[in-house]
């Protein structure tokens, strides 16, 4: 596999704090098991945050403007059915024309599973943007519990390098199509205009694929969990990190931001993984992304 | 299983005084037994008894106390 680098990360959240405790009081027990106490919302597109984000990220490494040789956009709130995002990205944050361009429509998996072809791609593109964005907000009942008290809007912009910093020990991944309607949402002017979680469902999944697969990519491995220093999950719920923090309670460390920034689904683990970038070079860590789909993502990270 | 056990662990995980609940409790009848509420009660089976939703998955979608003691008892709990 390939050595690559993550050289920087940005993100923008959406631009109006909700105070989970202010503005829904008859919420303010939930948050307890959300451990989710500020939500953040755009009244923009995830297309537009996404241009944030990327922006900058380019004004910080002006560089990878002209460098830049692909561009994976991960969105399940897409503004158009055709053209793709990417496509659309590029012309609005100016990376060149000879990009490598392209969408993926996956959730809380979809940045590992961006990362994973990102390092296939890197020898060849040199320089990869992976931009996740999401505007769950903007499709959700707000008076239903479960996720209006959960999800945020953001986007993020993560920049892999072929500096040999680090490499992809092993990786798993998990699909079950008959799970999705524990989470989904259909298309406009479908009968359900919201977005529909079972969150009980999603929770179960939560709770018995990704313990599974993250102890099969560590026999893998020929690893235990004390020898990980991270463990960078989905920030799902309190509910769901607590579970897996139990389960993998010898890990050096499981971070969550979930209290400030809430769930942000495909940025979720590059703004948790952007505090940590000084640390992550020297590290043997773990990544797992989970959720729509069904499907998971993990990926077990080692110093090149 | 004894019933009043199941309603005073229900009571706890959607933090409610155990007098609201009963057997014919179900999510439609109390307010905070919604998706999250449910995700509480199934975490705190789980802590009570040991895993239990890895040994009934059906418990995901066991919406009412007769349900749940139901799955619980042809569990042999």
């Amino acid at each position: 596999m390939n050595e690559f680098s993550i050289e920087a990360i940005n993100f923008v959240l959406g631009e109006r704090s909700i105070s989970i405790r202010d503005e829904f009081p008859h919420f303010a027990k939930v948050i307890e098991k959300t451990g989710i106490e500020t939500v953040h919302e755009t009244s923009t597109s995830a297309l537009n945050l996404a241009a944030a984000a990327v922006t900058k990220l380019l004004a910080q490494n002006p560089a990878l403007k002209d460098s830049a040789g692909a561009l994976i956009y991960v969105t399940q709130s897409p503004t158009s059915f055709l053209p793709s995002g990417a496509c659309t990205l590029q012309t609005m944050v100016g990376l060149p024309s000879s990009l490598l361009a392209f969408d993926i429509g996956q959730g809380c998996s979809g940045f590992v599973q961006a990362l994973t072809l990102s390092v296939r791609l890197v020898s060849s593109f040199k320089n990869i943007i992976i931009v996740c964005a999401d505007t769950y907000r903007s499709k959700i009942e707000k008076t239903d519990r479960s996720t209006a008290s959960v999800f945020s809007d953001a986007a993020s912009a993560t920049w892999i390098s072929t500096r040999p910093s680090l490499r992809i020990r092993a990786e798993s991944h998990y699909c079950d199509g008959s799970g999705g309607q524990f989470l989904y949402h259909e298309i406009p002017n479908g009968p359900s205009k919201h977005l529909h979680m079972s969150g009980a469902d999603v929770f179960l999944f939560a709770k018995s694929v990704i313990p599974r697969e993250v102890e099969s990519l560590l026999e893998l491995t020929e690893l235990e969990s004390k020898d990980l220093d991270f463990a960078f999950f989905h920030q799902a719920s309190q509910l769901v990190l607590d579970t897996l923090s139990y389960r993998f309670n010898q890990i050096k460390c499981i971070p969550n931001n979930l209290k400030s920034i809430g769930n942000t689904t495909s940025s979720s683990i590059p703004i948790l993984v952007s505090s940590f970038l000084s640390s992550i070079d020297e590290s043997l860590f773990l990544m797992s992304g989970f959720g729509v789909g069904l499907s998971a993502s993990s990926i077990v990270v080692e110093p090149a | 299983m004894n019933v009043d056990i199941l309603i005073k662990e229900i009571a706890l995980a959607l933090e409610v005084p155990e007098h609201q609940i009963s057997i014919d409790s179900d999510s439609s009848s109390i307010e905070v037994w919604d998706s999250l509420g449910h995700i509480s009660i199934l975490a705190r089976l789980d802590l009570v008894f040991e895993n239990v939703t890895e040994r009934i998955p059906d418990l995901a979608s066991a919406m009412s106390v007769k349900e749940i003691h139901k799955l619980m008892n042809s569990a042999g709990l």
